[in-house]
C-alpha cells in the first residue's frame, strides 16, 4: 500500500512538480501512473522512494513513513529508475551481487533468484560482462532484476517497459499481474496510453503536478459520457491553452 | 569556412575547456584563478631580468631562447596527448558530428583549435617571460615582429604531433578500441613519455658541449624540435635576414598541419566507428551466475573499488598516484639526500616527519573525491535501506586503505636508507597512521559537505574538485602547526612526544565527530539533480567561506599565540646579549657596553609604543619614565625587573619565572660592577 497525503513539492518558485497530491495505492492492484512528458510523474516517484525530499505533506509505504522511518521503508520497496545507467563499470552479476547485499539478501535465496530472473528476461549470457557494453534494453532489464532481487511487497517502477523488447515487456507485465493478484502492490508511471488501458486496476492522471483523475479506467470513461477513446479524454483533460 | 567557425564555437561551449563557464560568477573565479598566475609569470620574468647580464655575457640568448621554445613544446606535447585523444574520440559531440553533412576534416580542424586554444596557455607560463624580458632588454623592431608571429605559431608543430600520435594509435589498432583503455593507456604514455625525457636529459646533463660554444649549445636546445631553430634565428636575428627565418618557421609549421588534416581525413574516422564498444568477454553462463554474500559495508567499499580501478581517470589520477609519488619521492630523496642522517629521536623532527608520510599518503585523492566520483550515481545511497553511517564507512574504507598501503610502502625504504632510531621510527609512524585516519574522515566530509557531482568527464570529479585542494591545505596547517609550537615550548622528548599524541588524538577524534554526526544528514541530502547553477553557486560560497574560516582560525591562532604563550628568549655570548621575543621582536647589546645592571621590583610608568603590548606583556620599544627610549621586554607584572643600562641605551625585561630573572641578573651583574 501506498498513501501520499497533501504532498508538494517545487523546483523555483514558478516550477511546481507537486501540487498538493493525495493519493491512495492499495493492496492487490496494480496503479497507473498517467501523464505527458514534465507532469512530474518521475518526481512523485522520486519523494516516494526517498531520493527526494517534498517540501510538505506526507508518503506512508505500507504504513511506514518514508520520512521517520527511512530504513524500514525503503525495505518494502524494489525500484526501477527512469534512467538505468548507473554503475556501469561493475558487470552485471557484480551490480546484482551489490543490490542484493544492499538489501541483505541471503546467499542461497539469491543465487536461486538471479538464476530464474535472469533466465526469465534473456540476460544469463551478459552476466559476465560490464553493463558499459549493454544496450538501453539490457541495462532496463539489469535494473529491474536487481530491483526485484528482495522480493519487495511494493514495486516502484518508473516507465518500466521502455526499450524492452516484446518478449522481456510480456515477462514484466505478466510478473507484475502475478505480484498484484498476490495481494501486493505495483505502482508504474508511462505515457503510453494503450499499456495503462490493458494493465491498470487503476489510474491516475497527472499534469502540472496536479492530480486531475484517480480512480478505474471505466470510471474515467462513466465520466467522459463512455464513448470516447481513453486516448481522447486523455488529450482533453491535459489540454491547456 | 563558415561551419568551421561555428563548430569551433559549440566545441567550446560544449565544454571541451577545462574549467569552461557560462555564468558571470564562474569568470569571476576563473579571473582571480588566472590573476593568481601573474605572480608566477612575474618571478619568472624577474629571474630572466636578474640574470639577462650573464644570459648576454656568455652569448646565452639563442641557446636560452630555443630552450624555452623547445621546453613549451614537449610540455605542450605531454600535457596535449591525454587532451587530444579525449576532444578527437571520446567528447560526447563526436559521435553527434559523425552523423552530420560535415567532412571529417573540418570536425578535426575545429577540434584542432580549441586543443591550440588550451595549448596557448601552457605558451604563456612558459615562453612569454622570457620572451618579453629578452625583447624589452636588447629587442628591435625584428625581434617584436618575429617575437609575436612564432609565439603565434608555435603550439602548431607540437599540436599536431600529438593529434598524429593519437590518429595513428587510434585507426591502427583494435586492441585499444575500449574507451577505458585508451585513456589509461594514454595517459602512461603521458607519465612514461615525461619521464622518458626528463630522465637522459639530466643524465647527458652539459658534459657533451662546452658553455663557450654558444651555438653549438642553441643546436642542443632544439634538438627535440629542430624547428625551433629556425624560430630561434628568427627572434634573434634582429635584422631584415630575420624574415628569411621567419617564413622558413611558419611554412613548416604550415606543411604540419596539411599533413595532419590530409592524414585525418583518411583516418580519424576509422579511429571514431566502432569507437564506444567495450570489450564483451565469451564466458560461460555458470561463471558469470557466480554469486559472494559480504556485509554491506564491504559491499560498499568492494563498488568503490572496482569503479576506482575501471575508471581511467580515477585509476591514473587516484591509484597511480599513491604509488608513483612514494617511488618518486623514495628515488630523489634516496640519490640526493642519503647522506644526511635523521637526528636522534627529537618531538620535533617527528612531527615533521608525521607531515611528510601524511602528506606522502594522501596524494591519493581517494576520500575527498569519494562522493564526487559518484556523480549522478549518488542518488543511491538514499535508495538503499542501509544506514547512512554504514554507507558513509563504506566510502571511508577505500581511501583509508591505500593510504596505509602507500604509508606502508615509503616507510620500508625510508627506514632501509635513513636507519632513524627505533623511538623516532614507531612513533612517527604511529603518529603518521593516526593522522591518515584523521584527515581521510576530514576529506570525506569536506567531500560531503561540497560534493562536485555535476560533471561531464570524471576526470572533473577528481583533477577539478576544490575539495582536494582544501584538505591538502588544512592538513598542512594542523599538521605543521605542532612543530611550531614544539619549537616555541621546548618540551623534552617525552613531554613532546605526549603532546603530539594527545595533539593527534584532539585531531582524530574531532574529524569522527564531523564525519559521523553530521555526514549522515549531508549525505541523505545530496542531491545530483538539483538545479546545477544554484548549486555550483552554493558550493563556491561554501569553499569560499570554508577557506575563510580556516585562514582566519589560523591567523588568530598565531596572534593567540603570540599574545598568550610567547616567552623571551635570552642568549648570552661571550661577547655579547641578545634578547628575542614573539615573531621578530629583538635587539642586543655588546657586554663591554654595560653601565650598570640592576633589579627592581616594579616597572616604571612606559609609553611611546613601538612594537607589541597586551596588558602584562610588552616587548619592543617603549618611553620608560626616568630612562628615555629604550628596548622592554615583560612577560608579566609582577617583578622583579632586570634593567641592564648599557652604552646608548638600555633593555628592561622580566620572567614569568622570576628564577629565571634573578639567574640573569646573576650572570650579568659582574660586567655592571667592572664598569
Ligand atoms: N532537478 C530538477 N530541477 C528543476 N526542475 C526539475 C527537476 N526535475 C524535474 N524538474 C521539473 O519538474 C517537472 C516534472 O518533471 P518530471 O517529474 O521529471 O516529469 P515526468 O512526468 O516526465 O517524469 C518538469 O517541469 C521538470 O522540468
Ligand atoms: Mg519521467
Amino acid at each position: 500500500m501506498i498513501e501520499f497525503s497533501d504532498v508538494c513539492k517545487n523546483f523555483g518558485p514558478s516550477k511546481t512538480a507537486a501540487d498538493h497530491l493525495a493519493l491512495t495505492v492499495n493492496d492487490g492492484e496494480i496503479f497507473g501512473f498517467l501523464g505527458p512528458n514534465g507532469a512530474g510523474k518521475t518526481t512523485s516517484i522520486k519523494m516516494m522512494t526517498g531520493i527526494l525530499k517534498p517540501d510538505s505533506g506526507r508518503i506512508r509505504i505500507n504504513g511506514i513513513d518514508v520520512a521517520e522511518h527511512p530504513i524500514e521503508a525503503k525495505k518494502q520497496f524494489g525500484y526501477v529508475p527512469d534512467s538505468p545507467d548507473q554503475l556501469l563499470r561493475l558487470k552485471g552479476i557484480e551490480y546484482l551481487d551489490f543490490m542484493a547485499d544492499m538489501y541483505d539478501v541471503p546467499g542461497e535465496l539469491r543465487a536461486e533468484r538471479i538464476k530464474t530472473l535472469s533466465a526469465e528476461f534473456e540476460m544469463n549470457k551478459a552476466l559476465g560482462d560490464r553493463i558499459q557494453s549493454y544496450s538501453h534494453g539490457m541495462r532496463q532489464k539489469i535494473v529491474i532484476i536487481g530491483a526485484l532481487l528482495h522480493d519487495p511487497a511494493v514495486w516502484i517502477l518508473d516507465e518500466p517497459l521502455t526499450g524492452l523488447d516484446p518478449k522481456s515487456a510480456f515477462t514484466l507485465k505478466q510478473r507484475m499481474r502475478q505480484h498484484a493478484d498476490s495481494r501486493k502492490t505495483v505502482f508504474f508511471s508511462t505515457h503510453v496510453l494503450e499499456v495503462a488501458e490493458n494493465l491498470c486496476d487503476r489510474v491516475a492522471i497527472i499534469d502540472h503536478g496536479r492530480i486531475l483523475f484517480s480512480g478505474s479506467l471505466s470510471e474515467l470513461k462513466e465520466q467522459h459520457r463512455g464513448d470516447e477513446s481513453l486516448e481522447k479524454i486523455f488529450l482533453e483533460m491535459t489540454d491547456h491553452e | 569556412m563558415n561551419k568551421y567557425g561555428a563548430l569551433t564555437r559549440v566545441l567550446f561551449k560544449n565544454g571541451a575547456m577545462p574549467g569552461q563557464t557560462d555564468d558571470t560568477r564562474s569568470k569571476i573565479v576563473l579571473l582571480i584563478v588566472a590573476v593568481a598566475f601573474l605572480p608566477l609569470l612575474g618571478v619568472e620574468a624577474a629571474a630572466f631580468w636578474n640574470s639577462y647580464g650573464m644570459i648576454t655575457a656568455y652569448h646565452l640568448e639563442g641557446a636560452m631562447l630555443t630552450g624555452l621554445l623547445t621546453g613549451a613544446c614537449v610540455t605542450m606535447v605531454l600535457l596535449g596527448i591525454l587532451y587530444v585523444i579525449s576532444t578527437y574520440y571520446f567528447a560526447d559531440d563526436t559521435v553527434l558530428l559523425l552523423t552530420m553533412p560535415i567532412p571529417p576534416q573540418r570536425i578535426l580542424a575545429a577540434k584542432f583549435t580549441v586543443v591550440l586554444l588550451f595549448q596557448y596557455l601552457i605558451e604563456v607560463l612558459v615562453v612569454l617571460p622570457g620572451l618579453v624580458v629578452l625583447g624589452i632588454r636588447g629587442g628591435n623592431v625584428f625581434y617584436w615582429v618575429n617575437a609575436i608571429l612564432v609565439f603565434a605559431a608555435l603550439p602548431l608543430l607540437p599540436t599536431v604531433v600529438c593529434s598524429v600520435v593519437s590518429i595513428l594509435i587510434m585507426a591502427f589498432s583494435r586492441f585499444f578500441h575500449n574507451k577505458d583503455r585508451v585513456k589509461f593507456l594514454a595517459g602512461l604514455l603521458a607519465i612514461a613519455l615525461s619521464l622518458g625525457i626528463c630522465i637522459p636529459m639530466q643524465l647527458l646533463g652539459d658534459r657533451s658541449v662546452s658553455i663557450q660554444d654558444s651555438s653549438a649549445l642553441m643546436n642542443k636546445a632544439a634538438v627535440l624540435f629542430p624547428s625551433n631553430l629556425l624560430a630561434g634565428h628568427a627572434i634573434l636575428d634582429g635584422t631584415a635576414v630575420s624574415l628569411l627565418w621567419l617564413v622558413a618557421f611558419l611554412l613548416v609549421s604550415a606543411a604540419a598541419v596539411a599533413v595532419f588534416l590530409l592524414l585525418g581525413n583518411r583516418l580519424y574516422l576509422r579511429g571514431v566507428v566502432g569507437l564506444s564498444q567495450t570489450s564483451v568477454g565469451s564466458r560461460v553462463t555458470n561463471e558469470g551466475l557466480r554469486t559472494k554474500r559480504r556485509p554491506a559495508v564491504l559491499s560498499l567499499a568492494l563498488k568503490d573499488w572496482r569503479l576506482l580501478c575501471r575508471t581511467p581517470a580515477y585509476a591514473l589520477n587516484c591509484l597511480l598516484g599513491a604509488l608513483l609519488v612514494p617511488l618518486i619521492m623514495v628515488v630523489t630523496f634516496g640519490v640526493t639526500l642519503h647522506s644526511i642522517a635523521i637526528p636522534h629521536a627529537d618531538a620535533i623532527v617527528i612531527s615533521l616527519c608525521v607531515l611528510f608520510l601524511a602528506f606522502v599518503s594522501m596524494t591519493n585523492v581517494v576520500s575527498p573525491t569519494a562522493v564526487s566520483r559518484d556523480g549522478p550515481d549518488a542518488n543511491l545511497a538514499r535508495l538503499f535501506p542501509v544506514p547512512m553511517k554504514v554507507q558513509i564507512l563504506g566510502k571511508l574504507i577505500p581511501g583509508l586503505g591505500l593510504s596505509f598501503a602507500t604509508l606502508i610502502i615509503t616507510t620500508i625504504p625510508v627506514c632501509i636508507l635513513y636507519r632513524p632510531d627505533a623511538l623516532t621510527a614507531v612513533s612517527a609512524c604511529g603518529l603518521s597512521a593516526i593522522s591518515l585516519i584523521t584527515f581521510n574522515m576530514f576529506g570525506l566530509f569536506l567531500d560531503l559537505a561540497f560534493p562536485k557531482l555535476l560533471w561531464n568527464d570524471e576526470t572533473a570529479a577528481v583533477k577539478q574538485n576544490f575539495n582536494v585542494t582544501i584538505e591538502l591545505l588544512v592538513m598542512a596547517i594542523l599538521l605543521g602547526l605542532p612543530a611550531f609550537l614544539l619549537y616555541k615550548m621546548q618540551l623534552n622528548l617525552q613531554n613532546g612526544l605526549l603532546f603530539l599524541l594527545i595533539y593527534n588524538l584532539v585531531l582524530l577524534e574531532a574529524s569522527a565527530q564531523l564525519l559521523f554526526r553530521k555526514g549522515p544528514e549531508l549525505l541523505s541530502g545530496i542531491d545530483p539533480s538539483a538545479k546545477p547553477a544554484k548549486k555550483a553557486a552554493d558550493r563556491r560560497k561554501t569553499i569560499r567561506v570554508t577557506l575563510g574560516v580556516v585562514f582566519t582560525v589560523a591567523v588568530l591562532g598565531m596572534v593567540g599565540w603570540e599574545i598568550f604563550f610567547v616567552h623571551t628568549d635570552v642568549s648570552v655570548t661571550s661577547s655579547e646579549v641578545t634578547v628575542s621575543a614573539g615573531l621578530g621582536e629583538s635587539s642586543s647589546f655588546a657586554l663591554s657596553q654595560i653601565q650598570k645592571v640592576y633589579l627592581k621590583d616594579t616597572l616604571p610608568s612606559v609609553s611611546g609604543r613601538v612594537g607589541f603590548s597586551s596588558g602584562a606583556q610588552l616587548r619592543g620599544s617603549f618611553v620608560v619614565e626616568g630612562l628615555g627610549r629604550g628596548h622592554v621586554y615583560t612577560e608579566s607584572k609582577k617583578g622583579p625587573f632586570l634593567f641592564v643600562i648599557y652604552k646608548g641605551g638600555f633593555t628592561v625585561l622580566n620572567f614569568n619565572d622570576s628564577a629565571k630573572t634573578n639567574h640573569l641578573y646573576a650572570v650579568l651583574r659582574q660586567y655592571g660592577q667592572k664598569a
